[in-house]
């Protein structure tokens, strides 16, 4: 049995998928940002559902944004605009980028959903910052109390928690598959693993992670490898441009991506009130380069060139993602430093020009290797 | 024999070296929309310039735009290739800039030939060939004729956009206000130096800067980066088939290192 099959399909019907947990009784809560509380939704009878977009050129979309929109909320605000996410029962918004917030405004006028809710994120982390947001999960949590009439209680909350912590060592341990050279899984199979546990229940998909661990070794057809990369960048919601890499010789062996590591590197600690724990580790969870630290987000994606013992970076500058391209020369440099080879690559979502992107990543492969 | 085809955007270049690496035929012919049939005609004309088949040749590389679609031993990047061109034709280089029919490209090599470094334009024709064949067309010279021109320039005009786009309404309506062709054409080639400037500043200049690709071939064009960059640039005797014979070259390394 092909044990990373699981995976790709979910992610190839992820909206029948979700459809079928409707059938089940269970409420579908839209979310966008890693910094959304999932496990409020979940304990709220419902599954938490990643917005994401396709990688066909947006036609809808272009008909209100303007040109220099994130290319990722722009697919997403597509999606929408074409009824692809007409299903949901509810939609959580973050202010994370200015790009997200703009694209839910107009979502919120151009799109119809039954519930929209808003969670003041904060870029800062102070006390002041933490009392704030725990405020805003609490209010977000009698939001979903009164539209949904579930009751979240200490124990259901406690629960939801155990499930998504135990998706998270999970995940890590799929991660470590990769710290062998040849890796055991391939990046692209990585991101989409990671992926897929955005579009089902996570309970379910901890069943397909375990049965992927025990069965990792023996596959039949394991990766080749090649030269070991870091992709660093903000939002990868599709594993082509991971396979195009992998294809001509790179092998992605760890990232820091929202979509990624950063989605699931931290745990909510399982001591004292729910609430507050899900509030701190938020907050205080491996940042996205939205938050006001310059610097501070670097040390994630270190600890993963070094974990994973990569020889190359190759930095995804997703088209008009503002925050992350202000904050990657900086890193850039943190790479340079450690003698680590670093490609800059900006793209576009739906990855037109693929073929220059072919040309920079083969050169770079070369350049690394020391042939051509 | 040894045969590197270089399939660019705009033209097919096809190189023929003997088993010391020295160029034994050339040929370059217009890509148009079909790569194969390109590449086969340039390689064609290189093989009947020396009397050979395809078959006398020990091991072929391609590179470039179409380097998939073309029958060879084996494929490689146009950045490894233009590398090793210049790196034997002009072994001083350290900073490379390659200007082709679609793409841009500054190269930092080592002085043993490795690259260290290099960036490519955008998905965008400003800073191309494209640029200067569509500013050609729009101004109803041809190609060859706008270095002549160029040097003719007083005031060379100043191009508000590099955009392909913005820039042929620009010359449109500078020509219309009667200014004189020789100092639009000089503008133009200083708009796409300044472009290529900016983007090879990210990885800066190292004496020696050897300019390479079909664009340098245009006088007009060299003067102009030439005077940008402040520093005289080295340049291989036929610019164009750089990439190619560098390909050409891989392809003796590699069918001497077969096992």
């Amino acid at each position: 049995m092909d044990v990373l099959r699981p995976f790709r399909t979910l992610l190839s019907i992820k909206h029948d998928v979700a459809r079928s947990w409707q059938a089940k009784g269970k409420h579908l809560v839209g979310w966008s940002c890693a910094y959304t509380p999932e496990e409020l939704i979940y304990a709220a009878n419902s599954i938490p559902i990643m917005v994401s977009g396709s990688l066909e050129p947006s036609k809808h979309a272009d008909v209100y944004l303007p040109i220099n929109t994130c290319s990722f909320v722009r697919s997403c605000f597509d999606s929408a605009l074409k009824g692809d996410y007409e299903y949901l029962d509810g939609l959580v918004i973050s202010n994370s980028c200015d790009n997200r917030n703009k694209i839910f405004d107009l979502w919120k006028h151009h799109v119809k959903i039954p519930y929209v809710h808003f969670i003041n994120t904060p870029h800062t982390r102070t006390e002041g910052t933490h009392n704030f947001f725990y405020d805003e999960i609490f209010r977000f949590k009698t939001s979903l109390q009164v539209t949904f009439g579930e009751k979240l209680s200490d124990t259901t909350l406690k629960n939801a928690i155990r499930i998504f912590n135990e998706n998270r060592l999970l995940l890590k341990k799929v991660y470590d598959l990769r710290m062998k050279d040849p890796p055991l899984i391939s990046g692209a199979e990585a991101l989409e693993i990671v992926l897929s546990s955005m579009v089902t229940s996570k309970e379910e998909h901890n069943v397909l992670l375990k049965r992927l661990l025990a069965g990792a070794s023996n596959r039949a057809d394991p990766p080749k490898g090649g030269v070991r990369l870091l992709v660093s960048g903000s939002v990868v919601d599709n594993s082509k441009p991971i396979r195009i890499i992998e294809a001509i010789g790179g092998s992605v062996v760890a990232d820091d991506l929202c979509t990624g590591s950063k989605y699931f590197w931290d745990l909510v600690s399982s001591h004292g009130d729910p609430l507050r724990a899900i509030a701190k580790r938020y907050l205080d969870k491996v940042s996205s380069s939205f938050m006001l630290e310059p610097g501070t987000n670097f040390s994630h994606t270190i600890e993963m060139a070094e974990r994973f013992d990569v020889e190359a970076v190759i930095v995804f500058a997703l088209k008009f993602c503002d925050t992350h391209m202000f904050d990657a020369p900086q890193l850039v440099k943190e790479f340079e430093a450690r003698d680590l080879p670093v490609l800059y690559l900006e793209w576009e979502h739906s990855l037109s020009g693929s073929a220059q992107l072919k040309t920079r990543i083969e050169a770079f492969l070369e350049m690394v290797k020391g042939v051509g | 024999m040894y045969l590197g085809i270089d399939t660019g955007a705009s033209a097919t270049k096809a190189v023929i070296v003997d088993r010391r690496g020295e160029i034994a035929s050339q040929a370059i012919v217009p890509s148009g929309v079909n790569f194969k049939v390109s590449s086969e005609m340039a390689a064609k004309k290189a093989l009947d310039a020396v009397r050979l088949d395809l078959e006398d040749m020990l091991y072929v590389v391609s590179t470039g735009y179409g380097k998939a679609l073309v029958n060879s031993t084996s494929k490689s990047s146009e950045i490894a290739c233009i590398s090793r061109g210049v790196y034997r034709l002009i072994p001083s280089a350290r900073t490379i800039i390659d200007v082709g029919g679609q793409d841009s490209k500054a190269i930092r090599i080592s002085k043993d030939g490795k690259v260290l470094n290099f960036v490519m334009n955008d998905k965008c024709a400003a800073g191309t060939g494209r640029f200067l064949e569509i500013m050609s067309n729009t101004l109803q010279r041809p190609i060859e004729e706008l270095s002549m021109l160029h040097f003719k320039a007083k005031k060379p005009v100043k191009m508000s956009s590099t955009c392909t786009v913005f820039a042929e309404s620009e010359v449109v309506s500078q020509m219309s206000q009667g200014i004189k062709i020789e100092d639009v054409i000089a503008g133009l080639h200083e708009a796409i130096a300044e472009r290529i400037y900016t983007m090879a500043s990210r990885i800066g200049f190292e004496q020696d800067v050897a300019f390479t690709g079909g664009v340098s071939k245009n006088k007009g064009f060299v003067d102009a980066l030439r005077k940008k960059i402040c520093l005289s640039p080295v340049l291989p005797e036929e610019p164009q088939i750089v990439c190619a014979f560098g390909a050409a070259l891989l392809a003796m390394k590699k069918h001497k290192e077969k096992p």
